[in-house]
């Protein structure tokens, strides 16, 4: 264990971006961040899983830079109102992290889900 | 600010987080500060299946509060305990009654405890019998937390204990499939300490 650090990697995937925050394990102290427009020119590839694998290559770099060798993962989706599901960056950038040789340990939905809140945007409400 | 994250990040020092008494003082791994006041109060969640190694407790979420730092070592208290997402929603199924309840009761040793059991049907229960459930896992949980200190207690719930209690007496009034405590949360502690 002395040997092996692990810190939390924080990703948030909406339709529009991703944004990777890897933290310690207590959430106190961010390590490293990056964001789809970071490695990005173009808005609309911001959220791509493309955009995403290379987010994740770059971030994996400076994290074994600082000595983190695994992360646990939570994933995100913008939750709340509006949508339950992680966006398209999500199982890209964390597949990017195994194959860039970080660790995993677990992976857990962080999603807010509301216990009921306020009315959902226009359109059909499921 | 890049520079001076990057002189930041040198003057910091990686501390060990400690377990509590009750989880074996086992090291649960590293965080980093600058000055070791900023660890009071910081928040660790493992699961016990990583505490104890046991393959079958991945889906129980501890909660650790730091209290107490001495030299490079950040000691933690247990606040509470709470069921992964995934596994509470595999649990819930049509056709049956999910029975939950919320009591805040006393331990032996002055602590407050929070506990939200819940109780899952084999089919759907009546309203009636859905009330009489609810009344004897309030039953369960309070005589046994009257009997217990708080380190006890809480490793029953852990451990499945008090699961395995309530779903022996609440058997004769309804038939279970499963008895889990979703959540703990340490309300108060003893004014003494």
């Amino acid at each position: 264990m002395a040997t092996e650090k692990w810190g939390v990697a924080h990703i948030f995937s909406s339709f529009n971006n991703t944004l990777i925050t890897i933290t310690d394990l207590t959430g106190a102290e961010t390590i490293a961040k990056i964001s789809g427009g970071m490695v990005t020119k173009a808005a609309r590839e911001e959220s791509s899983p493309y955009t995403a694998m290379q987010m994740a290559s770059q971030i994996a770099d400076k994290i074994r830079d600082k000595g983190v060798t695994g992360i646990h993962i939570k994933v995100r989706a913008p939750g709340g109102n509006r949508q339950r599901s992680p966006g398209p960056g999500a199982q890209a950038s964390i597949r990017a992290f195994a194959r860039a040789g970080i660790k995993i340990g677990r992976i857990e939905d962080v999603t807010p889900i509301p216990h009921d809140g306020t009315k959902a945007k226009k359109g059909r409400r499921v | 600010m890049a520079v001076t994250k990057a002189e930041g990040w040198k003057a910091k020092q990686w501390y060990n987080i400690v377990a509590p008494e009750m989880f074996g003082k086992s090291n649960i791994g590293e965080t980093v500060a600058d000055v070791p006041e900023k660890l009071m109060g910081r928040v660790v969640e493992v699961t016990l299946g990583e505490l104890t190694n046991d393959m079958s407790k991945q889906n129980i979420k501890l909660v650790l509060k730091v209290d107490r730092v001495g030299g490079d070592s950040a000691y933690t208290k247990y606040t509470g305990h709470q069921l992964t997402q995934d596994y509470l929603r595999s649990l819930v199924k049509r056709q049956t009654s999910s029975v939950e309840t919320n009591i805040s009761v006393k331990t032996k040793d002055d602590y407050t405890v929070r506990v939200k059991p819940s109780c899952f049907t084999i089919k759907r229960a009546r309203a009636n019998q859905i009330k009489a459930i609810r009344s004897v896992m309030n039953n369960v949980i309070a005589s046994r937390a009257k009997e217990l200190d708080m380190a006890q207690f809480i490793q029953e719930v852990v451990t499945g204990k008090l699961s395995a209690s309530i779903y022996h007496d609440v058997k004769p009034v309804y038939p279970l499939r499963r008895v889990e405590v979703r959540k703990t949360e340490i309300e108060a502690e003893p004014a003494a300490s």
